[in-house]
């Protein structure tokens, strides 16, 4: 059963077989719902739309035409149930008006021959990232959990959001730059960098 | 070769580079610690954006396919039967305040009278299976053999017979009507 795909799946909900259904939504829910929670910055809202978002899919399975994977279909449904979501509560992303501007950031990283407490600053280099992206304005968290987490590319991630290439490139460049500042912020020497 | 910008540096991480230029930034990274830094950094960044879920509920999944499942309408006699309980129990609470109102004053004889024919006459038409069944439970239950004999005791056998019969009758037909959300 686990070997299935989701194409196996969803052909034998579409088969009559309404209850293998759920294997789909286990197989989805937390990356979906890690999406939601970074789109919307609220677990009881993020899970609210997810349940949304997952019974549209099942509405919408039949008229599924397979012109790309289920989950790219998935994510933007979950995209724009979020997005709705985002926008009744009066949410609207705030982009700087440079956004497009490219930008590139300094390299320049001291170097030290000290020992790193290895485990410790690599828990402490995940948690900085974890909370950035908590703080980190919604389109680029958006972006960068598509990128990262969904491991979907530029192509997917426009489909998904139907944002131009040069938007999602730059604030997925934005969205890693401001971990980046925050984790070098954090770390005021580089010791950290030695052991990650 | 000018040196990689950031960006390009991303690019390098993500494997998105044109061939040409993945090759000379690697090069480069080879020969610079910072930028194998800078690389290590950037690297782990995305491990940790990639290992992290966010779990939604347990039920979260047998809530949406409730949801989306057909569901078992509840019947005529599905919901007869559920209401019967509290019929049966106003039925044995008015009995009580009836026994206790002839225990206190008596009826008068055509009163009894009548309501014994209307016993009588609900319980003549059940008589063939009926009896035998009263017997039965007679015989077994001899502490109330007396109390079966009064109005209070047909009351409630004819109430758990009306409460059994409508809870069978819903095991027979209930489930099966099932009507999608």
């Amino acid at each position: 059963m686990k070997d299935n795909t989701d194409q196996d799946i969803i052909r034998r909900v579409l088969a009559g077989e309404q209850k293998a259904y759920a294997e789909l939504i286990d197989r989805h829910k937390e990356k979906a719902m890690t999406l939601a929670v970074r789109m919307l910055k609220n677990k009881f809202d993020a899970e609210e739309a997810l349940q949304d978002a997952f019974i549209r899919a099942f509405k919408a399975l039949p008229g599924f035409e397979w012109k790309s994977s289920f989950s790219t279909w998935f994510y933007r449904i979950v995209f724009n149930v979020c997005s709705t979501a985002l926008s009744k509560k009066g949410n609207t992303s705030v982009v700087s008006i440079d956004e497009e501007r490219d930008e590139h950031l300094s390299l320049e990283i001291r170097s030290t021959d000290d020992e790193p407490d290895v485990e410790y600053e690599q828990k402490e280099f995940a948690r900085i990232i974890k909370n950035e992206i908590e703080m980190m304005e919604e389109s680029y968290s958006t972006i960068l959990t598509l990128f990262f987490l969904q491991e979907m590319s530029y192509e997917e991630i426009m489909s998904v959001t139907g944002l131009p290439l040069g938007t999602v490139k730059n604030r997925l460049f934005r969205a890693r730059s401001q971990l980046r500042t925050a984790v070098i912020r954090h770390f005021s020497n580089e010791k950290m960098l030695e052991s990650i | 070769m000018k040196n990689p910008t950031m960006q390009e540096l991303m690019e390098y991480v993500d494997g998105v580079l044109e061939p040409s230029r993945h090759r000379e930034i690697e090069n480069m990274i080879a020969g610079s610690k910072s930028l194998q830094k800078e690389i290590r950094m950037l690297t782990a960044m995305r491990a940790v954006v990639n290992r992290e879920r966010i779990a939604p509920p347990k039920k979260f999944t047998s809530e949406i396919m409730n949801d989306i499942l057909p569901q078992r309408q509840e019947s005529i006699w599905f919901r007869l039967a559920k209401n019967s309980s509290n019929v049966f129990a106003m039925v044995v609470v008015l009995t009580l305040i009836v026994m206790a109102l002839v225990s206190s004053s008596p009826p008068s004889s055509s009163t009894m009278n009548q309501l014994n024919t209307v016993f009588n006459s609900f319980s003549s038409s059940f008589n063939s299976t009926f009896s035998q069944i009263l017997s039965l439970v007679q015989e077994y239950t001899r502490p109330i053999d007396g109390a079966m004999k009064t109005i209070l005791g047909k009351m409630l056998f004819i109430g758990l017979f009306i409460f059994s019969l409508l809870v069978i009758l819903d095991e027979l037909f209930g489930k099966r009507m099932m009507v999608r959300k």
